[in-house]
């Protein structure tokens, strides 16, 4: 997060910005791509940047080749290239993750494949936040392998997959909304664009440096770092999350709505949730819509497929759970956040259920019963979230 | 997705009102004096210790 106050940040977000008004040929994303490459070898030197442009290009020819080999009507090749890299993409997480989870991890690594290039690899994901890159690669290649969405040059890729605004912690943007940037037309300048993006980069600077570290100085002095001990301790941690990751998320957002490139909205005061559903619609929001694109909607439609029709609310319970599993351990590898997961998938099916029930019970219907609902659904969601934030507060990594 | 949040309508408007760019700025001006004060930590000290 000390990324933001470093002025030579905010001096390559300005260039990179008035560079993209110079118009020079090719698309918006083409352009943001080249000048996101410029920015990355400034930010995280040449040796990082390379690295990344390499492995972007990788990614870049493994998908050509899938779409290459699926247009052939090779039903089998494509689905094994595609398995084969979803594998080698999957290796690379579990790396990122344990060596995230574990100190030691590099050492331990070291002695059991000596010939995998571990100083260099680990440090390299820790650097790029992989996670991120991560879920971006599996929305790619849902998107142009199943969906059938044109696969940009690897120069504009790289803007998709490693953008210089949102490397740290995302949002999760969309490939086809990043695609489709450049059919929009450039918006120009006014008064009101311009105040309207100092606010929101304001807003996510005063929600990080003033709110977030502010309640932490509070709590738990100048040097001091939360730690959960009583229930008290991990609603200071929920709101401090939220005003860190939320002030991050708007910084990044401003950013985008600056250059026209696709940023989602992470955010919508997801204090106010009425359900545990609810909550996951406005917090981290890029992740449930990421989580919905990519998982529930193939897991669920592929067993309902199998299942039949007649079994399609267990489909979606199991496809709720697999989905919110997959969430809780793409935080951590650990067992504490696949059951976090996992509790949280089995709650949203429950509320689905009492939803269902309370429809088909009429109750729906009445004013009187939705504003008590709604009362008592936000007390509920607050005991919720402070009870699961206790739950997986040791594992929890502040950045 | 909930897009009845302020924020929301505020960041596809085209036209702001005086009054609304008045307080914009305002709001601005005010998150920058405070973010200015926490880069200092004897100010911020200060301002916390007030709490």
């Amino acid at each position: 997060m000390i990324l933001f106050i470093n002025p030579t940040f905010w001096v390559i977000a300005i260039a990179v910005y008035i560079l993209l008004l110079a118009r020079f040929p090719g698309g918006i994303i083409f352009r943001f791509g080249l000048l996101n490459l410029v920015a990355l070898t400034i930010l995280l030197g040449w040796q990082i940047t390379l690295g990344v442009l390499g492995f972007v290009v990788l990614v870049w020819s493994v998908i050509n080749l899938i779409t290459v080999i699926k247009a052939k009507q090779n039903v089998t090749g494509s689905a094994l290239l595609s398995l084969g890299f979803f594998a080698v993409l999957f290796f690379l997480f579990l790396l990122h993750k344990l060596n995230l989870a574990n100190a030691g991890f590099s050492v331990q690594l070291k002695q059991a494949a000596p010939w995998l290039p571990v100083e260099t690899l680990l440090p390299f994901f820790a650097t790029l936040s992989f996670s991120y890159i991560f879920v971006r690669c599996i929305d790619l290649i849902n998107s142009c392998v199943w969906k059938k969405t044109p696969l940009v040059d690897p120069i504009s890729l790289m803007g998709y997959l490693t953008p210089f605004h949102m490397l740290v912690a995302g949002p999760i943007n969309v490939y086809e909304e990043h695609v489709q940037a450049n059919e929009k037309p450039v918006e120009p300048i006014t008064p009101t664009r311009s105040i309207i993006i100092i606010n929101e980069i304001t807003t996510g600077l005063f929600y990080k440096f003033v709110l977030a570290e502010g309640i932490r100085i509070y709590f738990y002095g100048f040097n001091g770092s939360i730690l959960v001990d009583e229930l008290i301790d991990s609603f200071v941690l929920i709101v401090y999350v939220f005003f860190d990751f939320a002030g991050y998320s708007k910084i990044a957002r401003g950013m985008g709505i600056l250059y026209g490139i696709p940023t989602p909205v992470n955010f919508n005061s997801p204090f106010l949730a009425t359900s545990v559903t609810d909550f996951w619609t406005r917090w981290h929001m890029s992740m449930g819509q990421f989580v919905l694109r990519n998982l529930f909607i193939p897991i669920q439609l592929q067993l309902v497929r199998k299942v039949g029709v007649k079994w399609a609310p267990a489909a979606s319970i199991i496809s709720m759970i697999i989905s919110f599993a997959f969430v809780g351990l793409w935080h951590r590898l650990s067992w504490t956040w696949f059951l976090w997961g996992v509790g949280m998938g089995g709650l949203m099916a429950l509320e689905k259920f009492a939803q269902t029930f309370l429809i088909s019970q009429g109750h729906s219907q009445s004013e009187n019963f939705s504003i008590t609902l709604s009362a008592i659904g936000r007390v509920y969601v607050f005991f919720v979230i402070i009870l699961s934030t206790y739950f997986i507060s040791n594992e929890v990594i502040l950045i | 997705m909930n897009k009845n949040h302020f924020l929301f309508s505020l960041q596809n408007k085209t036209q702001l009102t005086f009054l609304e760019i008045v307080s914009l700025l305002t709001w601005i001006i005010f998150k920058l004096s405070l973010l200015a004060s926490m880069m200092n930590k004897g100010s911020a000290e200060f301002i916390y210790a007030g709490f």
